[in-house]
């Protein structure tokens, strides 16, 4: 008897120090995955505006958020690292890193409460390895951010939700106060959380179990937090209230379709690959309709209350903003769903813990095969439609514009990245002409485009359209030079980066 | 870590679920939606696939909105004592059963605690000139209990039954299959009900207490567990519970009235409470496990009970429609159809298993639709419905319960043809005996599927690379093989044979070592015996050679080493 107590306890020792050696060796490969040569990227289209808004003084990043669909914390912040470590590729998506890093260990704490310790284990494996998430930690915008405070606000919720205790409220508030000012679609994670609430009203968070935690109380003590996030919230509400009508420079979206909500599931486990190889994987749909089967029909344990809250948090923000984005105005880019994330590893975790003996181990291994070779795949494959190479562009230009010459960068406010790489000195200008610091861009249209082509083609021998396809108004453009000039020459550098070089005027 | 205890099968049965209606709403809402895809004809393709998919659909989607329907309210009735003891005759058919299986089922009914109530043994195997018939008569007698024994076996288990109405005379009688074993309240339980003039049937569950022996009696008992689970908690509130044939009181005039048991269907229950519903007699199910009965051991007797099942239902739909039943309600009418159609999904399972074979061959497309759009549709529908369905269960249905249903399609539909071209088909009582062995002549069709399949996924490579409808295609052949093994699963003991397989190779590896040794030490003549031994050289030879060659060796190069 001794020594079966002895023989447990010593297994017990072990599984506890395998499983802190796991977290660990997870965190590191998370951590290799998101700071290995972080530098060797050129800087995106985004990030290089954010770059550029971040190098002015706060003031100016206020008046220009308010026109911008954006948040002012995260650039802010971005102002005050840069002044500190300056603004190569590598010091500034460091402060991307950082939040990224730290979800994985607040992931695993948060799938710990609704899970347990093995499925929390899971959920850092996923996250830690996630293309999706190490894609964007290796960005300077704010969407770690957003989902280190999207987790941070989960894990206090969940722990207000069972403890009723003071200081998690404090926590979750807090967790929320940055979270409001970080990206406007945190108030879905505000909203689940809101309608959960309410939802499980009557209901204990572990069926049957009538723990010490009074629901009124904690009504009370959400009100009190939501008063004070929202008057915190007050003084951009009413900037953003004076400051309308003054111009924007919110992108123009397109409607989403139905492949825009599939796409954005896929990215969340994939992360970004080749069209192609998207399709055919997509093409497995079939396949993922027999995992749900068997395993919505093969698992042993009741759906819990937390498991409730993994779906809402999963599936509301994406439904929602897709449906205001057909019947009100388009607003669906998968980024900005960044907030239903960490609920759908939790969700995938789930899954795989329901999974029942060799099957877990099973689907584990092939599911890190699968997403090691797709962290491979987004990180070498030039069709990579995330990939902006412009770094590589503007070397190209460097080296072979001269000063006759005339670079015009389209869409124009492709001008971020090619102004914080560029140093050479032939002229350069945007098509359709803009003043960024005036306000908006112009609309592309082909009577613009030719008159301002006309304007900047004067006096220059060859034309070096730097173009990035996909984006608004850059088929008219291309369409409009191939048109009307010789080409001389044409470089692609990503999916959608390239270099069309025309005859300019003869000389 | 929030986790519950999964409920032993008796709690499920007797739960008091009550599944939120407006989580049932939902999966309306998401089944309507599903099905505007399918209203939208543009998405339709070549005409005659389409139609196909679209006729299966439409079915999948009855099915679906059947259960919402039937599980909306399945609370469970509220027990009621019992006030006056009624008379009731207790009827064991018996037709070939064992004579140790019988024995038990009737000790369990002679020791139920009831006042009034007479045991008859309703022995039908003269009159199939089964061996055992005389051993029954035999057992009834030793246990002072009258067997009533027919000379000929005309209308079967109905006919065996009216004539133990015949020769008794009770207002009320009771039904047990020779293998379901009563529990001692069992009539205490099910009389109270009586009480109400009108009530002619009470139900209790079959519950099968082999359900723990295999893959086979496993998914049985999971079938079992959803239609004596929700499914017939909520006919209850229809009035629509039906006579499942045995662990059943019936009162006798409701059953006169309807002119006894249909002798011409082998789904005679079904029919019988069909017809006493039309003549606006009532029925109830009590949802609490008060016999314990036995699931068919193998797949031939798992055959030939859903064969049975299938092939009544099929008669309730083809020529005692209960729509034209004037006599019964809305509701009434809504749960005979959506039983008795359960199994026309065989030939909807064909059809969903054919189409991906005849696209990769043709490469002529059912539908136009993209496939994200289609998964927009269908996700929510697909994962919603199985969720409810694993909510109203209690999450005990398991994917090898749905598994062996889909795969059961060609019984289905050989019970559905059968029906509608008046094919007589002999009642088969399902044996009660444990056996095992091969049954691969069912698992034919799956066979023939998956060689069929994986040709056509080869071929689409071959002709379309590997584009996404051919990976869509073969995804869905794979979805159909992963059901379907669930018949070739149960058809053979691959597990046993795989063991013995591994077994002899063990041993033959044992064999070849011994083998070895032997040629290290140059000793020919044994090898020379051993060959000579066997009676065909070295690798054809059996079990009982290996034993003796070793024997040979062993001793031979002990002799060598003393020596």
């Amino acid at each position: 008897m001794q020594n079966s107590k002895t023989i447990n306890s010593i297994n017990s020792k072990f599984n506890q120090r395998l499983h802190i050696l796991l977290i660990i060796l997870t965190l590191s490969v998370g951590l290799i995955l998101r700071a290995w040569n972080l530098g060797s990227e050129s800087l995106r289209l985004d990030e290089a505006q954010s770059i550029w808004q971040a190098s002015h003084s706060i003031e100016f990043i206020k008046e220009y958020m308010l026109k911008n669909v954006h948040l002012p914390l995260h650039n802010t912040l971005l102002h005050f690292w840069i002044e500190i470590f300056g603004t190569s590729e590598t010091a500034v998506r460091i402060m991307a890193v950082i939040p990224g890093m730290l979800t994985l260990p607040f992931l695993y704490l948060l799938s710990r409460e609704i899970l347990g310790r093995k499925g929390a284990l899971i959920s850092l494996i996923l996250a830690s390895v996630s293309p999706f998430w190490v894609w964007y930690s290796r960005e300077i915008r704010m969407y770690t951010l957003l989902t280190l405070v999207t987790t941070l606000s989960y894990l206090f919720f969940v722990k207000v939700m069972k403890t009723g205790k003071l200081r998690y409220l404090i926590f979750y508030s807090a967790a929320n106060l940055v979270g409001i000012y970080t990206h406007y679609f945190f108030f879905l994670v505000l909203l689940v959380q809101s309608l959960f609430f309410l939802y499980s009203w009557k209901k204990h968070w572990i069926e049957g179990h009538t723990a010490n935690v009074n629901k009124k109380k904690l009504l009370a003590g959400f009100i009190f937090s939501a008063v004070i996030t929202l008057a915190a919230f007050y003084p951009w509400v009413r900037a953003l209230y004076e400051s309308y009508g003054s111009g924007t420079l919110a992108p123009v979206l397109a409607k989403p379709t139905t492949f825009n909500l599939v796409l954005s599931f896929f990215e969340f486990v994939f992360g970004f690959l080749p069209v192609n190889l998207t399709g055919i994987l997509i093409a497995f749909w079939p396949l993922l309709t027999l995992l749900g089967f068997i395993f919505l029909t093969k698992r042993q344990n009741p759906f819990s209350r937390g498991f409730q809250l993994v779906i809402l948090g999963t599936f509301l923000p994406i439904f929602l903003v897709y449906i205001v984005s057909i019947v009100y105005k388009p607003m669906y880019l998968t980024r900005y769903l960044m907030p239903a994330t960490p609920m759908f590893f939790i969700f995938i975790s789930w899954y795989i813990v329901e999974l029942r003996g060799k099957l877990k181990l099973i689907f584990i291994i092939s599911y890190l095969i699968i997403i090691a070779l797709a962290i491979h795949v987004q990180f070498t494959s030039t069709e990579n439609p995330a990939r902006e190479n412009y770094r590589d562009a503007v070397d190209y230009v460097t080296a072979s514009a001269t000063p006759r010459d005339i670079i015009i960068v389209s869409p124009p406010y492709i001008i971020y990245p090619f102004q914080y790489y560029y140093n050479g000195n032939t002229r350069v200008s945007t098509m359709p002409i803009w003043d960024k610091k005036k306000g908006g861009i112009p609309q592309t249209t082909i009577e613009r485009v030719q008159n301002d082509t006309e304007t900047l083609r004067r006096g220059h021998q060859r034309m070096f359209l730097i173009l990035t396809t996909g984006l608004e108004g850059s088929d008219i453009v291309k369409m409009y030079f191939d048109n009307s000039f010789t080409k001389l020459d044409k470089q692609q550098f990503s999916k959608d980066v390239w270099i069309h070089v025309y005859q300019g005027e003869y000389y | 870590m929030n986790r519950e205890k999964i409920k032993a099968p008796h709690q499920i049965i007797s739960a008091n679920i009550n599944v939120s209606q407006i989580y049932i709403l939902f999966c309306f809402f998401t089944i309507v939606f599903y099905f505007t895809w399918w209203l939208d004809f543009g998405n339709a393709g070549n005409p005659l696939l389409f139609g196909l998919l679209f006729i299966g659909e439409v079915y999948h989607i009855w099915q679906a909105l059947g259960y919402l329907y039937t599980i909306w309210d399945q609370r469970k009735l509220k027990p009621r004592a019992l006030k006056e003891f009624y008379p009731v005759d207790v009827f064991i058919t018996v037709c070939g059963e064992p004579r140790d299986v019988v024995e038990k089922t009737l000790k369990a009914v002679l020791a139920m605690d009831y006042s009034d109530f007479k045991l008859f043994i309703l022995n039908d195997g003269k009159g199939r000139d089964l061996p055992n018939w005389r051993d029954i008569s035999a057992l009834a007698e030793e246990y002072g209990v009258k067997a009533i024994v027919r000379d000929n076996n005309k209308g079967a288990k109905a006919g065996n039954i009216n004539n133990g109405l015949a020769n008794s005379s009770a207002p009320f009688f009771a039904v047990f299959d020779a293998d379901h074993v009563p529990h001692k309240d069992f009539l205490k339980k099910t009389m109270p009900y009586f009480e109400d003039p009108k009530m002619a049937i009470v139900q209790t569950p079959q519950y099968y207490q082999n359900r723990g022996d295999g893959f086979l009696t496993q998914a049985a008992w999971e079938q079992q567990e959803l239609f004596f689970g929700p499914i017939c908690r909520g006919k209850n509130r229809l009035n629509a519970t039906f006579w499942c044939g045995t662990n059943a009181v019936i009162r006798r005039e409701a059953l006169l009235e309807v002119g006894g048991v249909p002798e011409d269907n082998i789904a005679e229950d079904f029919l019988a409470s069909l017809f006493m519903h039309e003549k606006g007699w009532n029925s109830v199910y009590v949802s609490e496990v008060l016999t314990d009965g036995m699931a068919p051991f193998n797949l031939g007797d798992y055959v030939k009970q859903q064969f049975r099942w299938a092939r009544g239902s099929s008669e309730v739909i083809f020529h005692h429609n209960p729509i034209f039943k004037k006599g019964l309600s809305f509701g009434q009418k809504v749960q005979y159809l959506y039983s008795s159609s359960y199994y026309i999904n065989g030939f909807i399972v064909l059809i969903d298993a054919l189409i991906p074979i005849v696209v990769l061959f043709t490469k002529v497309l059912p539908v136009k639709s993209t496939t994200s759009e289609f998964m927009i549709y269908f996700f929510p529908f697909m994962f919603s419905t199985i969720h409810l369905l694993m909510l109203s269960t209690q999450n005990t249905i398991t994917f090898r319960a749905i598994q062996l249903s889909i795969s059961s399609f060609h019984v289905f539909i050989k019970a559905c043809l059968s029906s509608l071209f008046r094919i007589p088909a002999r009642f088969e009582v399902t044996p009660k005996a444990k056996e095992t062995g091969n049954f691969l002549s069912f698992a034919s069709f799956h066979f023939i599927y998956v060689a069929v399949g994986f040709i056509a996924i080869t071929y689409g490579f071959l002709t379309q690379g590997f584009s996404p409808s051919v990976i869509t295609n073969g995804s869905w052949i794979l979805f159909n093989i992963a059901f379907f093994f669930g018949f070739i699963r149960a058809a053979y003991p691959w597990k046993q044979s795989f063991d013995n397989a591994l077994e002899k190779l063990k041993t033959l590896l044992g064999l070849y070592k011994e083998f070895n040794v032997v040629e290290r030490y140059d000793y020919s003549p044994v090898m020379q015996y051993t060959e000579t031994s066997s009676g065909g050289g070295g690798e054809s030879i059996d079990r009982g050679n290996i034993l003796i060659s070793k024997s040979f060796g062993s001793e031979d190069n002990a002799k060598l080493k003393n020596n």
